[in-house]
């Protein structure tokens, strides 16, 4: 009798088991039409997982990133003497400049006003702090503490003092995640400034370079050459420096990006005005 | 006070679940290896829990899991998802010949799981939204699975003894 009962509880848990099971399976069938799809629902879920889970990881994974960094620090010390030589060349070498720059900033507003031109200056939405990056696993994305309450949406693009670093992808009220130019998956419509060529680039798989994927014309650039956004896709403004040209070859052509992407502290949403 | 008088062994593996998958989704960019090593450790643990401690909750770990990694790693829903559910679903029909397998066999076992799933990870995720399959990328991932199963094995054994 007693044998009988664990027989019929033991069958009972595995039909409910596979049941569940099955109810689970789909569930993930149900999910993944959704993304293709672009359902709501699917949005929903990635909202959640900005706005809940990115806090929740980034404490639990605090620790790790404080002792990496403490390691950095104290290996940068090692070499603080000889860097502080280095930056002194560098700032009075970098004077002359400067009194070059104002010298050509002046004459530069005098002769717009002389024009009358209207400037091409891009507006900031917001600048947001990095909350968590993922590297080179899959893709390469960063999500920020801004998101629909500071109108930050999708397909905006996002700069950092350097140069361009990429776009939203997905936004939720409170953050937003980007996609960053290093992805294998992104693409930005480039200008080489020495001879206004055209050409769209992306991330290589390795995500430290960027690759052509489209030459206009089939006009190669040369090594040194610098890329700036060439405005022609709505996302990115014109003019924002993305990279610099270190390899050309047949077909394609290799770029280092000028945004150092291991660290990305802090990033400004932007748009053309 | 032992840790053992409060938490037992599925908990703490659940503990360490959440904290490998904390470590894999926020990487850390200036030592890239570690974001490797963090991946290939959660995947093994999510497969040792599973073949050790098949339980109904399982279901809803890995289903959840499945969905967090596709999230964060790809912004897209698929390629772990699915290779979680069929795993749990190889699991299910084959669990008790699983539980007859010796030691070793059973941490070749383990070892070679990791090694597919990872693969297929890859393999989906390229047919289903055009990752590029990078083989230098997963054979950094098999190495690294290879060489740090041995003592996560040996870790996670200790950690069954916990009542």
């Amino acid at each position: 009798m007693l044998s009988k009962n664990r027989f019929t509880s033991f069958t009972k848990k595995k039909t409910f088991s596979g049941f569940f099971l099955s109810v689970l399976s789909v569930l993930t069938l149900l999910l993944i039409l959704f993304n293709k799809t672009d359902y709501y629902i699917a949005n929903k879920i990635k909202h959640v997982g900005v706005d809940i889970i990115s806090p929740i990881t980034k404490i639990i994974s605090a620790p790790v990133t404080i002792v990496t960094n403490i390691g950095l620090r104290l290996n940068n010390i090692r070499y603080l003497e000889g860097e502080n030589l280095k930056l002194k060349q560098e700032i009075i070498r970098l004077k002359k400049w400067q009194t070059l720059a104002i010298k050509n900033t002046r004459e530069n507003r005098v002769f717009k006003r002389l024009l009358n031109s209207t400037s091409n200056v891009i507006e900031i939405i917001k600048t947001a702090s990095v909350i968590n990056q993922t590297i080179n696993l899959y893709v390469n994305a960063i999500t920020i503490n801004a998101g629909l309450e500071h109108k930050v949406k999708e397909d905006l693009a996002v700069i950092n003092e350097k140069g361009l670093v990429g776009k939203t992808v997905t936004s939720s009220n409170q953050n937003s995640k980007v996609l960053l130019i290093n992805d294998q998956t992104s693409s930005v419509p480039v200008k080489n400034l020495s001879d206004k060529s055209y050409s769209i680039v992306r991330g290589t798989a390795n995500g430290k370079y960027l690759i052509s994927a489209f030459i206009k014309d089939e006009t190669l650039p040369k090594v040194g050459d610098l890329l700036v956004t060439s405005g022609n896709a709505k996302i990115f403004p014109r003019d924002i420096l993305v990279g610099k040209v270190i390899l050309v070859r047949e077909d394609d052509y290799l770029a280092i990006p000028y945004v150092d992407f291991n660290n990305l502290g802090y990033v400004q949403v932007i748009k053309s005005k | 006070m032992h840790l053992s008088q409060y938490y037992n062994s599925f908990i703490i593996y659940n503990i360490l679940l959440i904290i490998f998958f904390s470590l894999t989704v926020n990487g850390v960019p200036l030592f890239p290896i570690l974001n490797i090593i963090f991946y290939s450790i959660f995947h093994f643990l999510i497969i040792y829990l599973g073949i050790y401690y098949y339980k109904l909750k399982l279901y809803i770990i890995y289903f959840l899991y499945g969905l967090g990694l596709d999230f964060f790693l790809l912004n897209e829903f698929g390629p772990h998802l699915i290779v979680f559910m069929l795993v749990l679903i190889i699991f299910y029909s084959t669990f008790k010949y699983l539980n007859n397998l010796k030691t070793l066999n059973m941490y070749l076992m383990l070892l070679v799981t990791q090694i597919t799933i990872i693969l297929f990870e890859k393999i989906i995720s390229q047919l289903m939204f055009g990752f590029y399959f990078n083989l230098n990328d997963f054979l950094e991932i098999a190495i690294f699975s290879i060489i740090l199963s041995y003592p996560v094995f040996y870790i996670f054994s200790k950690i069954d003894r916990l009542k």
